[in-house]
């Protein structure tokens, strides 16, 4: 026990040795007083900025904290924006209110620019012309004399800036730089905490709706299946009836089948346990075996392949790529007359307009396309309306069905579950790639993706995906 | 002769459906989404609707609410076949004013009876 006391430290003590200096110990005192009162206002400040559980109230809590710990007539939190990467105003506080920006309204200014490029603590005074470029918020209070950003940094990933004005021209000492640099480290963990929530909530939603989704999907060949039972113990029907009735019930236990595996790779996919065998792939290998796959098949259609010169091999999947493009070939060949061209192409950038969306892993939007290599299915089938081209990556979306034969499966219906893309998109997102449609009504579809030379190795918990079927 | 409109994107429903009521001495029509359930209602005047609820281009509660939003076919029974499983949805089918909900999967036997009630309660004979 005695041991355990005298181990335990004491804090806050003070070097004998300075007692004896003139004058010096007072000094150190007020020193140790303000470094004490300092550490305790930022443990305060941590706390609410941690206890933060949304942006806006995050922003508050930041712009709240720096209003008590450093005197100062203007605060405000700027932003990297997806768009261009130019810091935006998300929060500003002069004097008791904050205001804060929506993100599609957040106004840039010159100095944050130039702060963010200077990647470290930036300070302007009077009569620098940065000084002059504010948010029009500030309108009617008087111009800072003095601006001070420190930049707001989650490892090597600039997430904004932290922006500090006076009206009187005193500069900020090193020891307030210091201070709210603590304070932007703050910032960066919580805006870390609330990504990563707002990350698992998502992933959480998007379960649940597939589960939701799921079981209404699952109840349509159940009920074929028990009808049709029920009818056959019931009814004495003739036996052509009775042949009828029997292959539709094998036509929904096969589709049973094959929703329900898909499910589970969809649901793999989803929770993240999947697992690639990153490899050099030669994509002009995978676009002929995945053609190969069709023929015999007495399909109508037509399929060529037209690769650009300089189609690099990636490092990827080659399993999973090729069930990408055969999914893709796939729906072509199910909603293309009878004879239509459809064409594989590929290039070393990315085939898409400008225009297009590109579609990756939520929080991707705007994110630049990865195009080591492009590869796309073209074909001239009924094509997809504008509204329809932001849904069919969803689960169990299903375009209505081709006029005529040909384009169904034997009931009429498009055959393939309704899971296809949604796996298809999982699976580039998984490459570090993206997804991308264009289509216009009538006309027909280019469905395709682009994939970074190198595709990131993700960590595999357990299996890989089954080499289920390819619908 | 009784006329019962069968709605249903699926074709295996729509053939399941007509097997449960062949021999029960009614008619069927089939219609395969919400604007062709619409346009064969107000052409042919059923006297029972069968009607699936999601289904691509207008959804069955949109069905059922501009059906008894018209005139000529606001009496006409509207029961709403759906694998949607959730109170919500049941909810919303009463308020697009649908006269009885059938749970899929559902055995023959009960949807024969409901039929059988729902066209003995109609309002033709």
């Amino acid at each position: 026990m005695r041991g355990k006391a005298a181990a335990t430290p004491t804090p806050l003590s003070l070097d004998p040795l300075l007692l004896s200096r003139n004058g010096q110990p007072w000094q150190e005192r007020i020193e140790l007083v303000r470094l004490t009162a300092r550490t305790q206002a930022l443990y305060c400040s941590a706390v609410q900025i941690f206890a933060a559980t949304t942006p806006e109230s995050l922003y508050e809590a930041v712009l709240s904290a720096v209003w008590s710990l450093v005197r100062v007539d203007l605060a405000a939190l700027f932003l990297i924006r997806d768009k261009d990467g130019r810091p935006a105003c998300r929060a500003l506080r002069v004097g008791r209110s904050t205001v804060v920006f929506d993100a599609a309204e957040a106004p840039t200014t010159a100095f944050a620019d130039a702060a963010l490029a200077a990647t470290a603590p930036l300070m302007v005074e009077a009569p620098d012309p940065l000084l002059r470029d504010l948010p029009s918020s500030f309108n009617g209070a008087r111009a800072p004399a003095v601006l001070l950003a420190v930049p707001v940094r989650s490892g090597s990933e600039d997430l904004g800036l932290l922006v500090v004005g006076r009206r009187m021209g005193f500069p900020f000492s090193p020891d307030q730089v210091d201070l709210l640099q603590g304070l932007a480290d703050q910032t960066s963990l919580a805006l870390e905490k609330l990504r990563v929530v707002a990350a698992a909530a998502e992933q959480g939603r998007r379960a649940q709706e597939l589960v939701s989704i799921a079981s209404h999907e699952l109840r349509t060949p159940l009920t074929a299946l028990q009808g049709f039972s029920e009818l056959l113990l019931s009814r004495e029907v003739s036996e052509e009836v009775q042949k009828s009735w029997i292959s539709l019930i094998n036509q929904e236990s096969v589709r049973l089948g094959a929703l329900i595996s898909e499910l589970l790779d969809l649901t793999r996919l989803e929770s993240g346990r999947v697992n690639l065998n990153l490899e050099p792939v030669n994509l002009r290998d995978v676009a002929e075996h995945v053609v190969s796959l069709w023929r015999g098949d007495g399909r109508r259609s037509r399929m060529s392949i037209r690769f650009q010169a300089g189609v690099p091999c990636l490092r990827a999947d080659v399993c999973k790529l090729t069930r990408v493009l055969a999914n893709l070939v796939g729906n072509a060949v199910n909603y293309s007359p009878p004879g239509a061209p459809i064409r594989i192409e590929a290039a070393p950038h990315c085939l898409a307009r400008p225009s297009t969306v590109h579609l990756g892993p939520p929080g991707s939007e705007g994110a630049p396309c990865p195009a080591g290599a492009s590869i796309a299915v073209r074909d001239r089938g009924a094509g997809i309306s504008q509204e329809d081209q932001a849904r069919v990556f969803q689960p169990f979306y299903r375009a209505a069905p081709l006029e005529g034969e040909g384009s169904a499966g034997p009931a009429g219906r498009p055959s393939g579950t309704g899971l296809g893309l949604t796996i298809a998109r999982r699976l580039v997102e998984w490459h570090g790639g993206l997804i991308w449609v264009e289509s216009c009504l009538g006309k027909g579809s280019t469905f395709g993706f682009c994939l970074p030379l190198a595709s990131p190795q993700r960590s595999a918990s357990d299996s890989t995906l089954s080499p289920g079927a390819i619908s | 002769m009784k006329t019962v409109l069968v709605v249903d994107d699926e074709p295996t429903i729509r053939a399941l459906v007509n097997a449960i009521l062949d021999g029960s001495g009614v008619r069927t029509l089939e219609a395969a989404d919400g604007p062709e359930a619409l346009d064969m209602a107000r052409r042919y005047q059923p006297d029972l609707v069968l009607l699936d609820v999601v289904m691509p281009r207008m959804d069955g509660f949109a069905v059922c609410q501009r059906m008894k939003a018209e005139k000529s076919m606001a009496r006409t029974p509207v029961l709403l076949l759906t694998a949607l499983a959730q109170e919500s949805d049941h909810q919303r089918a009463r308020r697009a004013g649908a006269d009885g909900i059938v749970q899929k999967p559902f055995s023959p036997a009960v949807l024969r009876a409901r039929v059988d009630s729902m066209l003995d309660g109609g309002k033709k004979g």
